[in-house]
């Protein structure tokens, strides 16, 4: 009883104006912050850097980010080096012990991610941009954003082991209603006729595997660098050759190179949000998909298999 | 059996130490090896003056004076082609306490120089930072940039004629203070060993001081503002005070639905020194302004007015227009067309510098 007076005076004079104590989290991204929020409930106070229509890899190192990270409790990232451009300017700029490298602040979703295109060999920057620990594009499983619940509830009951009860039921209903919603988006997805499309950047890997989908070619080939058009020209002559209708582009790419070559492959482009927040309506992590898969079904359902 | 589970254990561990390169077959470990970028930068630059303001070769034989290094410039304003620096990066953390960046230039094709060789507390207490070692002095928003930074060829007149080619770079220790309030503002004071000619007492007595602050704020989610005022004090040659005071606003603008196709920025920079030589005091100032316009994703355009003269007569004043042109293929190089139009001391003469600079190595984070 006495602990918890303690506890409460500590909350009030570390957060003078604010009743309630909370653990504040800043994510790098929306996604980690909308599962961020529903494993912490109204124990947790959760802010993203980037936004949902934002591109990540791109992020600016804005001075005001580093007040973020300053006041910060528990720093959630991505990992894989998809923020390897900016945040570590952030934390360094952010001069907060809690939340470097190896502090309990510091989580790296990236944990227990069964991660996809890890390079076999060495890798070099003429494969353009690339990851060398693999695709960080991992939450567009929602099985792996199964296993990001479970692991920032883990983390979040070490941070405040009073709430840890409530953390772990926030986290079964997560898990409960992302399973149940998985497996009709899965039913669905096995209705699609078509199962072969184009992708415009290396972002779409993730939600192919899980949907069987096979990506059969790239736009941008070589990640972060624009295509030359002889690989447009081949990569053209290759869907008209296997007959594939769709190029799924993040929202945030501008689409005129997507466009010419569909325009020229009698294509169409599937302009689709990669987080929540991404668009309108789009606000949880089972939006996201609600929406990803409604216009996936619109495009690969009724199309003709002619193959 | 026992000899064969430690077998399994030894190719488990030597299997786990490839797979992060951090061995070599003789057991040198590499895995704490810093983080290593190297930047190179080459030029042609060509002009329609009779000589170029500042020409390297003249000092390059007696380069130990300060005085030199006064004219000596970094922009690498010589003639013709040539390799007008290369940079080697290292980074590393040192132990739980402190961080290393070292930068190592080689201005042209010969002799090394540390430009920066900094260590970074990482574990002081209300949000301070404390560095020690050789670093550019906090002094405005240009005097922090290595030479592949700057946004043109060569530095503007104002920081060029009052700090050198080599800019404010001073041995030193410095104090950064993220200050508790509503917004990003960050105050840093430094104290410099004065080794620049506007500080360089004869006596040991010649440490400058320095005070920055810094405020930045965001104007909605694709636009910043960040203000800056500096202030430095220090005794000159003549044993009397030097006085350097700046200004420096900068206004950003990056959609952040199209981050990678369009920005725009513009900057305006003051600085003002003021020299008390005894009998009689000096005091000199300009200032630049500076806009560059990303149009697509791999274009830039940018242009530069830069004016040197202020407080002085009319017809004392030098003045240069830059434009540049920047065709950027990736984050890792760069190719630069510069053409600026100068007019020194009543002499009017035109330049042309064409600029290629690349990063190889660890990927950088880039500073906004």
């Amino acid at each position: 009883m006495k602990s918890a007076f303690y506890a409460v005076l500590i909350c009030l004079l570390a957060d003078a104006g604010q009743g309630v104590c909370e653990i504040r989290i800043v994510t790098t991204t929306a996604d980690l912050a909308v599962i961020a929020r529903a494993i912490g409930g109204d124990r947790v106070e959760v802010k993203s850097i980037a936004r949902g229509y934002q591109d990540p890899h791109y992020v600016q190192a804005k001075p005001s980010y580093m007040r973020l990270v300053n006041r910060a409790d528990l720093l959630v990232y991505t990992g894989l080096q998809l923020e390897v451009g900016w945040l570590p300017l952030l934390i360094e700029g952010g001069r907060n012990r809690a939340v470097v490298s190896g502090a309990r602040g510091n989580l790296d979703a990236a944990r227990g991610i069964e991660v996809l295109e890890v390079p076999e060999g060495e890798v070099d920057r003429t494969m353009g941009d690339i990851h060398p620990e693999g695709n960080p594009h991992y939450m567009l499983d929602p099985r792996n954003g199964l296993q990001v619940g479970a692991t920032l509830a883990g983390r979040l009951a070490e941070l405040a082991p009073d709430d840890a009860e409530v953390f772990a039921d926030n986290l079964e209903k997560f898990r409960e209603d992302l399973r149940r919603r998985i497996a009709i988006w899965e039913h669905r997805a096995a209705a699609f006729r078509v199962k072969r499309v184009v992708a415009y950047h290396r972002q779409w890997e993730y939600l192919a595997s899980w949907l069987g989908l096979e990506i059969i070619g790239y736009v941008e080939n070589r990640p972060g660098i624009p295509p030359s058009p002889r690989h447009l020209s081949a990569l053209i002559e290759q869907m008209g050759r296997i007959d594939v209708g769709v190029i799924l582009c993040a929202n945030f790419v501008d689409p005129a190179t997507a466009k010419r070559v569909a325009n020229r492959a009698d294509a169409h482009i599937l302009t689709l949000p990669i987080t929540p927040g991404g668009e309108e309506g789009v606000e949880t992590y089972a939006d996201l998909f609600e929406a990803i898969i409604d216009r996936l079904e619109e495009s690969l359902a009724g199309a003709k298999e002619t193959l | 059996m026992i000899s064969c589970c430690l077998l399994i254990l030894l190719y488990l561990a030597s299997a786990v130490e490839a797979q992060t390169g951090g061995v070599t077959a003789t057991g040198m470990s590499r895995a704490f090896n810093p983080a290593i970028s190297v930047n190179g930068l080459f030029l042609g630059a060509f002009s329609s003056a009779a000589e170029m303001e500042g020409h390297d070769d003249e000092h390059e034989e007696h380069e130990e004076g300060h005085e030199e290094e006064h004219t000596h410039t970094h922009g690498g304003t010589a003639e013709g082609m040539q390799v007008q620096e290369v940079e080697l990066q290292l980074s590393s953390f040192v132990d739980p306490y402190l961080k290393a960046d070292l930068t190592l230039a080689m201005h042209g094709s010969e002799g090394i120089e540390l430009e920066e060789g900094v260590v970074t507390s990482l574990a002081l207490p209300a949000n301070l930072t404390l560095k020690a070692g050789k670093f550019y002095a906090a002094l405005g928003k240009h005097n922090l940039l290595h030479t592949h930074q700057f946004p043109f060829i060569r530095p503007p007149l104002v920081n060029e004629h009052l700090l050198g080619g080599h800019g404010l770079n001073e041995v030193g220790l410095g104090l950064d203070w993220l200050l508790p309030i509503a917004w990003y503002a960050e105050l840093s004071a430094q104290v410099l060993n004065g080794d620049n000619s506007l500080f360089s007492a004869p006596k040991g007595e010649d440490l400058a001081y320095l005070g920055h602050l810094k405020s930045f704020w965001e104007l909605g989610e694709s636009a910043t503002l960040e203000l800056g005022g500096s202030y430095a004090t220090g005794q000159n040659e003549h044993e009397r005070t030097t006085q350097l005071a700046g200004g420096d606003l900068t206004f950003k603008w990056r959609p952040v639905r199209r981050a990678i196709y369009r920005s725009l920025t513009f900057q305006v920079e003051y600085l003002y020194a003021s020299m008390d030589h005894g009998d009689e005091s000096e005091a000199e100032g300009g200032l630049y302004f500076l806009s560059q316009y990303q149009f697509a994703r791999r274009w830039w355009v940018q242009g530069q007015y830069d004016l040197f003269g202020l407080p002085k007569e009319e017809e004392e004043r030098d003045h240069r227009i830059s434009g540049l042109l920047a065709f950027v293929p990736s984050e890792f190089s760069s190719f630069r067309l510069q053409y600026s139009r100068n007019e020194t001391e009543g002499e009017e003469f035109g330049e042309l510098f064409l600029q290629f600079n690349f990063t190889i190595g660890s990927h950088p984070a880039h500073r906004y």
